[in-house]
């Protein structure tokens, strides 16, 4: 469903991403780990042309989609979330969700002058999204607050209630349980795995061993910019080089 | 007396479209215009020239607007595809380069500027006319004010907010955030141009001095002090401006400090309620605020 071919990125003059190659297939949930500064938000920067990439083609679907603006990757079913949660931070909660709703028509400049009505039952549909996203979260009761006064463990359920609200067909989560309280870790895994089950398709960078471990079906394993190895869980937990590139950065 | 209240409040609703404008761009979409005078002046010299060549008023009205509108679009398309900073930098320089050239362009006046622009209603008798151009210019205003909350209050509106608070999460979610910030850009200068204008066609005369900088700052200062809410950034510009020009002559009533000790002495105060202002409600008097949702479930109702 993603393939990656020979991503490369440097910053003036230091290669950051050295020809990374990937690919995930249909629903699957696939891992990407790797020590601290290893390449892999940048990858998720390049996959999305958050940053424009040095080298190398991105496929989505069978569709070269290297260089499309973030807004059309985003529309053609490829949604991300941040490592440091991004979210509309002066927008309540219920907001948040609600703007990720695709292809709006209230959104278009025109439809709000000539088309009230029909936007009025568009945004109703749109609130009932929300809301059902909100119980899936189990944030119903924060609806109305502004995001900026969650906590870092709601922020991180937010980002991913508002990429689910985007109707993505696959998502990139960018550490979805980093600063997460451990009880709802588990929760989140748990999302992931029906999430998956209804047919959506996971790339996930995740620096918690145990988590990610129990989630992806395959890892890839990422450090110094490239792509060290790849395989099931056991198999990436029993390999020397993995080891070897976590113990070398520590 | 009533001919002067009535004076007031005209003002008062030019600053309030002004306000309007301007939170429109900066309030709701983060959009930091620091030449939005420039759009007021293109207004109220274009209305001015057009009448003064044979234009009918309300069609000069008209094309001042847009032409306000127009010159914002390309300094959007330039900037806004970069960082945030670019369009501040431009739009402040472009400020500039309009005050320098109305200055020193011999047609539009020079430092003289513009006079015996066509009043608003000019045939009326002059002892109505104030109320009747008051009465037409706040319905104006509110007409202005109708409108703009019918877009911030649109999903459009909520597209341009989280704009404000994350472009790139925005674009991450498929939203096409350039077009939407130019579009703010646009309407905010264009109401910029409509309410210089009204202001061209009120007092009859135009010059550069009229259009300095500095208002483009009280604005902005109005806008942090009212919030972002259309009513909370026009009445904290007003109410701003109101007390600026009401503390000016303050220094001439022979208080015990030199001009210049009282101008400084003046900013610093200011700058001291803003801090204690800021510190006790960072988002102005009167913030935006969203919809409560409530959720109507389906078991409720059943
Ligand atoms: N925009 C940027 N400009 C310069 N250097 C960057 C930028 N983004 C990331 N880097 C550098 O690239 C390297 C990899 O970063 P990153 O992709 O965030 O790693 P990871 O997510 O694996 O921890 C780091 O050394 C980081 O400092
Ligand atoms: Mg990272």
């Amino acid at each position: 469903m993603l393939r990656l071919e020979a991503l490369a990125k440097s910053f003036g003059g230091f290669a950051v991403v050295k020809g990374c190659d990937l690919e995930v297939r249909e629903g699957e949930i696939v891992g990407l780990i790797g020590p601290n500064g290893a390449g892999k938000t940048t990858v998720f920067n390049l996959i999305t042309s958050a940053l424009p990439l040095d080298a190398g083609r991105v496929w989505f679907d069978d569709r070269d989609i290297t260089g499309f603006p973030t807004h059309r990757i985003a529309q053609a079913g490829l949604v991300r979330t941040f490592q440091v949660p991004r979210l509309f931070e002066r927008l309540s909660v219920i907001e948040n969700l609600m703007v990720a709703g695709p292809n709006q028509r209230g959104e278009r400049f025109w439809s709000v002058w000539l088309r009230p009505g029909e936007i009025a039952r568009e945004e109703k549909r749109n609130e009932e999204q929300a809301w059902e996203t909100l119980r899936f979260l189990g944030m119903e009761r924060v609806a109305n607050d502004l995001a900026a006064t969650l906590s870092g463990g709601q922020k991180k359920l937010l980002e991913l209630g508002r990429a689910l609200m985007a109707r993505p067909r696959m998502l990139l989560l960018d550490e979805p349980v980093a600063g997460v309280a451990p009880r709802l870790i588990d929760e989140i895994a748990d999302r992931i795995r029906v999430l998956r089950g209804r047919g959506l398709t996971f790339l996930v960078i995740e620096h918690k061993m145990d988590f990610i471990m129990a989630l992806s079906d395959r890892l890839y394993v990422m450090a110094d910019g490239r792509v060290l190895t790849e395989g099931r869980p056991e198999e990436v937990q029993a390999d020397q080089r993995v080891l070897d590139a976590y113990l070398g950065v520590a | 007396m009533a001919p002067y209240l009535a004076s007031l409040l005209l003002f008062g609703g030019i600053y309030a479209m002004l306000a309007l404008g301007l939170n429109l761009q900066w309030g709701h979409t983060g959009l930091v215009n620091l030449g939005f005078v420039a759009f007021f002046a293109l207004g109220a010299y274009s209305a001015a020239l057009l009448t003064l060549n044979g234009v009918p008023l309300l069609v000069a009205a008209v094309i001042a607007v847009v032409i306000a509108g127009l010159v914002a679009y390309p300094l959007g398309r330039l900037t806004l595809r970069l960082q945030d900073d670019y369009l501040a930098i431009v739009t402040f320089g472009f400020a500039e380069v309009v005050r320098i050239l109305l200055l020193n362009t011999r047609w539009v006046g020079g430092a003289d500027g513009l006079t015996g622009i066509p009043q608003l209603f000019g045939p009326l008798a002059a002892d109505v006319r104030p109320f009747i151009q008051l009465g037409a210019v706040l319905m104006v205003v509110a007409l202005v004010l109708v409108l703009a909350r019918r877009l911030t209050e649109s999903p459009y509106g909520r597209v341009l907010r989280a704009i404000r608070d994350s472009a790139e999460a925005a674009r991450s979610l498929g939203k096409e955030t350039e077009g939407y910030k130019v579009v703010a850009l646009v309407l905010g200068s264009a109401l910029a141009g409509l309410a210089g204008a009204i202001y061209a066609h009120y007092i009859g005369y135009v010059s550069p001095d009229q259009f300095d900088p500095s208002l483009t700052f009280l604005i902005f200062t109005g806008i942090v002090i009212g919030g972002s809410s259309h009513w909370g950034a026009a009445v904290g510009t007003l109410v701003f401006i109101a007390a600026m020009e009401a503390t000016r002559f303050l220094g001439d009533v022979g208080l015990p400090i030199s001009q210049s000790d009282f101008a400084q002495l003046r900013l610093l105060v200011i700058g001291l309620l803003l801090i204690v202002l800021m510190q006790r409600k960072r988002e102005g008097l009167w913030p935006y605020r969203h919809r409560e949702r409530v959720r109507v479930t389906r078991d409720a109702a059943a």
